[in-house]
């Protein structure tokens, strides 16, 4: 008896049926959940912490005074900064900042432990390069990051700051 | 109170001659022998005296020099005491206290009085007239009160201190003390 | 001793103590700002506030414990309520106009302030006015300030006057304006300067050398000692990666206390200018690099074909005894007797008790009077000057100087320029002697400027037989004194790297040198040597800077300087110490030892070790003296010789400029800026 149903449920092909019925379901009354990757984007946390970036002042002074908090903090131990008496007027500024980005793990505590939020973790992580070389971050390269991504970090910042 | 420093304009020759050592070696005998720096004080107050009112620098090294001291310290003292002038002070030097009895008796109306015929405070006029507010005075029974040079000029209001200030400016001869022709503090006659 | 509690814990104290003294010795912590044991109490900052109780009750209010003694039954209380609201409100106040600059200040990771605020302090601040700002002073090359920062515990000032000796640093207006400052921002003058940045609790006052380069738990900390003068202070030297970044003194009673000069600070960036980092040798007139290899064999070439009577080696002001030791060791190999230490042409001789500082520093606080010969003390050991300086607060301690009229900080009788002036005091010709007479425990302190010369020996013996007259030296009591004035001085005389008997001295060496007498001449990093270049004599120079020795050099040794290998230094008292390697030696250059090991090895001579190891245990078996470990002991009382009447002795000044007597302090920036900066505002 068993076998004959079976072989009945084979023969009107009634798995398929459920399938395309559920296929066609989403096919045309549910929303989407995937997304075009490179072409489209998810939606990221204001405090997502992707590639790092320096910032500076609205006057185009540079925000990091090298007081070495973050090298102190990181976890990863991924910065190194050097901190030197600027020529012109003599203000305590980093002539060195590196940030080894294949060290570091992201975690965001060099950007909790700045004074002057001048290191920021951006909302970029499409930063995969081709050597280990260029991942090794200079000073230049960080505020070449900044100012590059200074609106959404603005934004961020501003969309986080009731929270914290 | 404010910053004090030096003046920016120290054109002024100073120097102690035979006269004034003799009177500061006369006040060394105050003092035991050993602590000569006792003497400061009186030191630095003879200088301005005989400085116009003020204390230059060469005033402080002079003093310095003489109580073998250090310079920095004797500074200190100079900078310390606001009794001590660092700015010079002109010929006539105002003092209206502004303590509070002579302010609840009108201190105000004097200061107005002092800026209204002199100016600025801290600043010599023309007529080498300078005022400056400071503490109680000690003559808070015929406040309000205001002290020129070494004279106490009391009972005062806005229009005996025009007339002081007129007739400083005019040599005229000024009656010291009070204003209302009381003597001493002796108990006002009221209406 | 007097029984106190603390709280609620008996302890046994010595009378006289502060309370925040006796804290210390049980072990409670008091907060502080302006107390400091070696300056004189204040009682400004209001920060070591405890509650006493006594006899009669409770204190009606807390007391400042720096300024309060201990006395019988007293019971203290460091962590009630009230007190721990007072150092909220000590603390609130002193940090209501200090500017929260934390991340851009030098002292950051290493502020009183910062720790006391973590550890005593509110946690916030209910100060919302505006902030007192005030001018930063110009205090010259050495201090940095930044007197906004400053709360005013005056430890500065009374540093100024109590250590330094030179009045300064004063605090001029008061209340709300009170500002430390120097003279109208005259650039501070001490030799001692830099301590106050050390005693500064906030980063008011920081170094300006060092300004921004380095926090300090990034730097590695040696604890060394330091070889600038030869007092043998106790230093620490922080470095990062293979550059000093700075140098900081160590607390040592016997020695420096806790002070350092501000040679020994600032010498730093002398270790990274000049250096020689690889071998060189002279080509056509000029020094051209070469390997160690051929440099080796030219030595060994050189020195095979020289007369052994015809070499001769002299070391420097900053050798380690160890390579001095293997140097005589090499000399001896060869044939040679001609070597000495003493560079300056000094004559000192003889036993240890001759040329040491016998009395030793510690022994100064026991002295009751003392007699300088030939020695400008300020400049030769500005620390031991700072000693006599706080003995001569007292009147009593008189002080007479033979030799120099130099401005020392304290009162002295100068008796006179002409060293003939002991003679007058022997046969008790001269005003000085009933002084002398009075005195139960006198120093004498004797200068290398004044052993210089043919008649040093016999200038000597004067001065003993003069120590033996007046109480110098009696039963219990050696105060006769020789102070050096170079670190490796008292070391290689204690090994006896000078000729006895046979041998020349510098004088000869010199004489021979320039009368083209001397076919080699050996120069273990002797640099004050004022020779021209002589083409007759092949001159070897092992050392770490380019300085006069490798001018007339004709083949350069890269050695390592003091502070990149281990090394022995005995200080003017006969303390051994070792020296510690903090960073590595530079490029190609080497270890002393081993450059005369190495130069052993290639001529075939077995020189006994192989290693420092066996180096040292060789030498302190040869010279137990040497030993670091040994218990510091004091020596046997000069003996008395023979002495005539002095033939035209003459004091010879052995330090023209303070800031630039070794080669390292004259490679350094940092001190020759600062030798300048003095002699421009002078002009000014």
């Amino acid at each position: 008896m068993r076998k004959i149903l079976y072989t009945f449920k084979n023969l009107i092909q009634l798995d398929f049926l459920k399938a395309l019925y559920t296929a066609m379901k989403y096919f045309f009354f549910r929303k989407r959940v995937t997304i075009n990757y490179p072409s489209e984007k998810g939606k990221l946390s204001p405090r997502f912490r992707g590639q790092h970036a320096l910032r500076r002042y609205p006057n185009g002074e540079e925000r990091c005074i090298a007081c070495k908090l973050c090298e102190a903090v990181c976890p990863a131990q991924a910065i190194t900064i050097d901190a030197s008496p600027r020529n012109e007027d003599g203000i305590r500024k980093a002539i060195r900042y590196d940030i080894d980005m294949v060290k570091c793990i992201y975690c965001g505590l060099c950007q909790e432990s700045c004074p002057v939020d001048a290191i920021v973790e951006g909302p970029n992580f499409e930063f995969a390069t081709e050597t280990r070389e260029e991942l090794l971050y200079t000073k230049e390269k960080l505020l070449d990051n900044g100012d590059r991504w200074e609106v959404s970090l603005v934004r961020n910042i501003e969309r986080d700051a009731p929270f914290r | 109170m404010t910053v004090r420093r030096l003046a920016d304009n120290q054109d002024i020759n100073f120097k102690f001659d035979n006269h004034d050592l003799k009177f500061l070696n006369s006040l060394l005998e105050n003092y035991p022998k050993d602590k000569k720096q006792s003497a400061v004080v009186p030191s630095l107050f003879y200088a301005q005296r005989k400085a116009g009112g003020w204390l230059p620098e060469k005033a402080i090294l002079a003093v310095s020099d003489f109580l073998d001291m250090p310079k920095i310290r004797v500074l200190e003292i100079a900078t310390f005491y606001s009794m001590f002038n660092l700015q010079p002070s002109g010929d006539h030097f105002v003092q209206v206290c502004g303590t509070t009895p002579c302010w609840l008796r009108g201190a105000e109306n004097i200061k107005k009085a002092c800026k209204d015929y002199i100016g600025q405070e801290r600043e010599v006029s023309k007529d080498g007239l300078c005022w400056i507010e400071v503490e109680c005075l000690g003559a808070c029974v015929n406040a309000p009160m205001i002290q020129i040079n070494d004279d106490y000029y009391e009972d005062l209001d806005y229009e005996s201190t025009v007339k002081i200030l007129k007739d400083i400016k005019n040599k005229k001869n000024i009656i010291k003390g009070s204003q209302i022709g009381r003597k001493s503090s002796e108990p006002l006659e009221r209406d | 001793m007097v029984n106190i509690k603390i709280d609620d814990k008996d302890y046994e104290v010595e009378d006289g103590l502060a309370i925040i003294q006796a804290c210390e010795i049980a072990g409670v912590e008091v907060p502080r700002f302006c107390y400091h044991e070696k300056l004189s109490i204040a009682g400004n900052c209001r920060m070591c506030l405890v509650d006493v109780e006594d006899s009669r009750g409770l204190s009606p209010k807390p007391v400042a414990s720096c300024a309060m003694q201990v006395s019988e039954g007293l019971k203290i209380y460091t962590k009630s309520e009230r007190v721990k609201n007072a150092q909220e409100g000590a603390l609130e106040f002193l940090l209501m106009n200090h500017p929260l600059d934390c991340p851009i200040c030098d002292q950051g990771g290493e502020c009183d302030l910062q720790d006391q605020s973590m550890a005593f302090g509110y946690g916030s601040s209910r100060f919302d006015g505006d902030k007192r700002a005030v001018e930063s002073k110009d205090m010259g090359p050495f201090i940095k300030t930044e007197m906004t920062r400053c709360i005013h515990c005056t430890r500065c000032v009374r540093f100024s006057s109590e250590i330094s000796g030179n009045d300064e640093i004063g605090s001029i207006g008061r209340g709300h304006d009170m500002e430390i400052t120097t003279y109208l921002n005259q650039a501070v003058e001490s030799e001692l300067s830099g301590n106050v940045i050390d005693l500064c609790p906030v980063g008011a006052l920081t170094s300006k050398p060092y300004a921004f380069s380095a926090r300090p738990w990034e730097l590695n900390k040696t604890e060394t000692i330091d070889i600038m003068d030869a007092m043998g202070s106790n230093i620490r030297i922080d470095s990062k990666g293979l550059r000093v970044m700075r140098v900081l003194p160590r607390l040592n009673e016997d020695i420096n206390e806790e002070w350092i000069t501000d040679k020994t600070r600032f010498f730093w960036d002398g270790l990274n200018n000049q250096r020689i980092d690889k071998p060189y040798k002279r080509v056509d007139g000029i020094l051209k690099p070469t390997s160690w290899k051929s440099a080796l064999e030219l030595a060994k070439e050189k020195i095979s074909n020289s007369k052994s009577e015809k070499i001769s080696a002299l070391s420097g002001d900053l050798v380690d005894i160890e390579s001095i030791y293997a140097l005589k060791k090499l000399m001896k190999n060869i044939g040679s007797d001609n070597f000495d230490c003493r560079q300056d042409g000094s004559r000192i001789s003889g036993p240890p008790e001759r040329w040491l500082f016998n009395s030793t520093f510690n022994g100064i606080e026991d002295s009751d009077g003392c007699l300088i010969i030939g020695s400008d003390i300020r400049k030769e050991a500005p620390l031991l000057n700072s000693r006599l300086l706080r003995k001569s607060r007292d009147d009593e301690y008189k002080i007479g100087v033979i030799g120099f009229n130099n401005d020392l900080t304290f009162d002295f009788n100068f008796l006179g320029e002409n060293p003939s002036i002991v003679e007058d005091i022997l046969i008790e010709n001269n005003n000085f002697c009933n002084d002398l007479s009075s005195m139960k425990k006198p120093l004498m302190i004797l200068g290398q400027g004044a052993l210089i010369g043919k008649d040093a020996q016999n200038f000597q013996n004067i001065c003993i037989e003069l120590a033996y007259k007046f109480n110098f030296i009696n039963d219990d009591w050696n105060g006769f004194n020789v102070l050096h004035s170079a670190a490796s001085r008292a070391g290689a005389m204690s090994i006896g790297f000078f000729p006895s008997g046979k041998g020349m001295i510098t004088e000869e060496i010199i004489s021979n040198y320039n009368n083209n007498k001397l076919d080699l001449l050996y120069l273990l990093g002797a640099d004050e040597l004022n020779l021209e270049k002589n083409d007759d004599c092949f001159v070897i120079y092992q050392g770490h800077h380019g300085d006069v020795g490798a001018q007339i050099a004709d083949l350069v040794f890269p050695a390592a300087a003091f502070c990149e290998q281990n090394g022995l230094y005995m200080n003017t008292e006969g303390r051994v110490q070792e020296s510690i390697r903090s960073t590595f030696p530079l490029g190609e250059a080497k270890e002393n030892w081993e450059i005369i090991y190495l130069l052993a090895k290639e001529m075939s001579i077995d020189i006994g070790f192989s290693n420092l190891n066996e180096l040292r245990n060789q030498l302190i078996e040869e010279f137990p003296i040497i030993n670091p470990y040994r218990e510091f002991e004091p020596l046997p009382s000069p003996k008395k010789d023979e002495f005539n009447k002095l033939n035209g002795h003459q004091f010879k000044r052995i330090i023209d400029s303070y800031w630039q007597t070794n080669s390292i302090a004259r490679a350094s920036s940092n001190l020759s800026k600062r030798n300048n900066y003095i002699k421009e505002e002078n002009n000014r």
